[in-house]
């Protein structure tokens, strides 16, 4: 038995996490061939998602053109627009006004040439913020322009860049897609048991009109429920609520008053008294929400503040409140059953990392998962290992913004304890204090967040960092010239690259050209 | 900069039209616009390309005409040093533009910021609210043009189709200066053409595609020609 074949993968639940790893397997599969690992997702007629998630990182890119889906398409379907970073605004004093960007492109890669010493030396002029000094982006993100042109290549940019999207029209792009080119079959049907066999594996899925489904191997895409890896396996949560103290959202859609509203080219985050506001803009919508902590603050009161942020446009508006778990299953995969999305882990979407963290598990599963069923313990282990390495460094990240943060009110008082910040970065935030951050301190293939994002984040929030040896830093001249390319940059990019609904108008009308 | 505006009996009643044979329009221009139709003809005078459009990201079909932008090397104060001379050169400033695609209806179409285009010199365009045989001629040349422009753009998609377009760069190495690249410049990929399947290739013979893709092909053989010219 334990030389049998893995023939068949069966995906239980939809959205973006059931999706988005079906494609993804039934691509790198290969199983619209005859022959081939076949791939099914199951979904429910009746569970809505939770569609919360619409910022993505870079990455995305990749995978839609791994996908085979044209980015003009994709554009259209979702409302999608160009992200190049977030703008945080008032997160680092609850009184005095400011934001800082963290952005996706860099003038220097700096686990190559790190230009931070230098600009704390004050070698890119007085006054310049980290981000401005060391990158164009911030400026065209601030002017509302995309990253590209329309004599780009799909997926090609000037500037790097990422997407915001209608996470229930990608769902349903990727649905028709993974059906009609990959060869994913679906089912359409509700779950009413999880079955196991004796040695603890999944032995089928019960439902209520497609009969009992069988495969050699399970993906647990349930949300919050899940159903198979939690509910049915048994396998546990460990909660980090006393870490992350945000546990609800409430979230407002607010369509544009005209069809010519600027949109914003980057994820706004608005620090408030118990949390931060999200404020992302597709073509049609904003999607705002309030994730905040409710031991400070009622639920209530978060949707009044939700409200006031958005103004008189948000009268008439239905307001829709979340209960966030947060926090990451013991395993994510265990034995012939791997979870990805909400079923896995979650944490406040602060930095986009739910899609993005989708995404790599598939990735990760589409390479991993063995041919034969012998082989299943060894992927099982490697798997288990990078998503915890990767859950716990995204956690840490995520802390780091409110650790720096010298907001006055209870929540983020609460939220900088120090006895609530993970160790490991305690440890890293002591050693930047005198000495530069290094590409030594991301040192595994897997960190989720580069070090250029860190970097962004620390001198954003006004880190204070006192280099204790200055005299390690004799390139002075190499990034003098990387300061004025991104000065010169700054005024081209100005000038040559259209605003984002000039763009997308474009797009719609000619496509890209496919070269 | 260009001003098209559609003419018209009533405002353009009192313009003329006159021709330059020296194209003055064009001095500095370092590609220009050439369609399927004219690909043999042009191409024993410059190498043909295709670029993006700036405007639109679709690709369009050029003779190169300068190695940078704002150089001309057959342009000459004495005039035209090619023994080709492109369609839109000469239609210059009429064009017919489609207000409705498929509708094969056409409107004449002027730059008005045109010296070629005024009061007091050329050939009158309008007698008593009709346009004049000369304007008709014009406007004639200018449709055909225009017709030809749809067969580009389906050459075009069919050589996109088939992959058969390539980016080049073009390294230059002016003689006392810095070496620098000409990009955004497309050609045919030679290799890909001999693999295409027989029916792939008979499938180029539609609207003369197999004579356009040599005549691309040929046409390289202009290039040194063009950088030669530089050094006169």
């Amino acid at each position: 038995m334990q030389t049998e074949a893995i023939r068949s993968v069966l995906v239980v639940g939809g959205g973006t996490a059931g999706w988005l790893t079906a494609a993804n397997l039934a691509q790198s599969f290969n199983s619209g061939a005859a022959g081939a690992v076949s791939v099914t997702l199951i979904e429910s007629p009746d569970i809505p998602t939770i569609g919360v998630g619409e910022g993505t990182w870079p990455t995305m890119r990749a995978t839609l053109q791994k996908l085979g889906i044209k980015e003009d398409d994709f554009l259209r379907s979702c409302n999608a627009t160009f992200k190049q970073g977030t703008k945080f605004i008032n997160w680092q004093h609850s009184e005095l006004p400011g934001s800082y960007h963290h952005l996706f492109t860099s003038v220097s890669d700096p686990t190559q040439f790190n230009l931070a010493p230098y600009w704390l030396q004050g070698r890119a002029g007085d006054n310049l913020s980290y981000a401005s000094a060391v990158s164009a982006q911030g400026v065209i993100a601030e002017l509302g322009l995309a990253p590209k042109k329309i004599t780009n290549k799909p997926y090609e940019g000037v500037l790097n860049y990422a997407y915001h999207l209608d996470a229930g029209k990608f769902a349903e792009l990727l649905k028709n897609h993974a059906q009609q080119k990959l060869g994913v079959q679906f089912i359409s049907a509700n779950v009413l048991d999880v079955t196991l066999a004796a040695d603890g594996s999944i032995a089928a899925v019960v439902t209520d009109t497609a009969g009992t489904q069988q495969a050699d191997f399970y993906v647990d895409c349930t949300g919050f429920q899940s159903l198979l890896l939690g509910k049915a396996m048994g396998v546990g949560f460990r909660s980090v609520a006393d870490t992350l103290l945000a546990d609800h959202a409430v979230t407002i859609q607010v369509p544009h008053p005209a069809t010519d509203t600027p949109l914003n080219a980057c994820t706004h985050s608005t620090a408030q008294a118990a949390g931060w506001i999200w404020d992302i803009g597709l073509t049609n919508r904003r999607g705002v929400g309030y994730v905040y902590s409710s031991n400070h603050v009622s639920h209530d009161e978060a949707e009044q503040t939700l409200r006031r942020y958005i103004g008189p446009a948000a009268e008439s508006l239905n307001a829709r409140k979340l209960a966030m778990q947060v926090g990451y299953r013991e395993k994510f995969w265990h034995k012939n059953c791997a979870a990805v999305g909400l079923s896995a882990a979650f944490v406040e979407p602060l930095e986009a990392s739910a899609i993005f963290l989708i995404e790599a598990a598939a990735n990760m599963l589409a390479d991993q998962l063995p041919a034969l069923k012998q082989n299943l313990p060894l992927a099982e282990r490697k798997f288990n290992s990078s998503f915890l390495f990767r859950w716990q460094k995204t956690i840490d990240f995520i802390k780091l913004h409110y650790a720096l943060s010298g907001r006055t009110e209870p929540f983020w008082q609460a939220a900088r304890a120090k006895s609530l910040i993970p160790e490991s970065l305690q440890d890293l935030m002591q050693s930047w204090q005198t000495q530069p951050v290094s590409a030594y301190d991301f040192a595994h293939v897997y960190e989720p967040f580069p070090m250029e994002s860190y970097q962004y984040v620390l001198y954003g929030m006004g880190f204070k960092q006192q280099l204790a040896d200055p005299q390690r830093y004799r390139q002075a001249e190499k990034a003098g010239m990387y300061f004025q390319r991104v000065q010169q940059l700054t005024r081209q990019l100005q000038q040559e690259l259209p605003p984002q609904r000039e763009l997308l108008a474009k797009i719609y009308q000619y496509g890209f050209s496919a070269l | 900069m260009t001003n098209i505006v559609a003419l018209d009996s009533q405002q353009h009643q009192q313009h003329k039209l006159r021709e330059d044979p020296l194209f003055p329009h064009i001095a500095s221009a370092h590609i220009l616009p050439l369609e399927v139709t004219e690909f043999a003809a042009a191409a024993v005078s410059f190498p043909i390309v295709f670029v993006k459009d700036s405007a639109t990201g679709q690709f369009r079909a050029c003779a190169l005409t300068g190695l940078q932008p704002g150089q001309n090397l057959y342009w000459q104060p004495s005039g035209w040093q090619a023994a080709y001379i492109p369609l839109a050169v000469r239609n210059y400033p009429l064009l017919a533009v489609q207000p409705e695609a498929q509708s094969g209806d056409y409107i004449i179409a002027v730059d008005a910021d045109s010296p070629l285009f005024n009061q007091h010199s050329g050939e009158v365009l309008f007698a008593a609210d009709k346009g004049t045989a000369y304007l008709q001629q014009r406007a004639r040349s200018a449709i055909a043009l225009a017709q030809s422009s749809a067969l580009t753009q389906q050459f075009i998609a069919r050589l996109l189709e088939l992959e058969l377009l390539v980016a080049r760069t073009l390294t230059l190495t002016p003689k006392g200066a810095e070496p620098y690249d000409l990009t955004g410049l497309y050609g045919i990929n030679e290799q890909r053409l001999a693999q295409l399947t027989a029916e792939q290739w008979l499938s180029l013979r539609a609207n003369n595609g197999l004579l356009a893709v040599h005549a691309v092909l040929m046409s390289m053989s202009q290039l040194p020609l063009l950088v030669g010219r530089l050094a006169q």
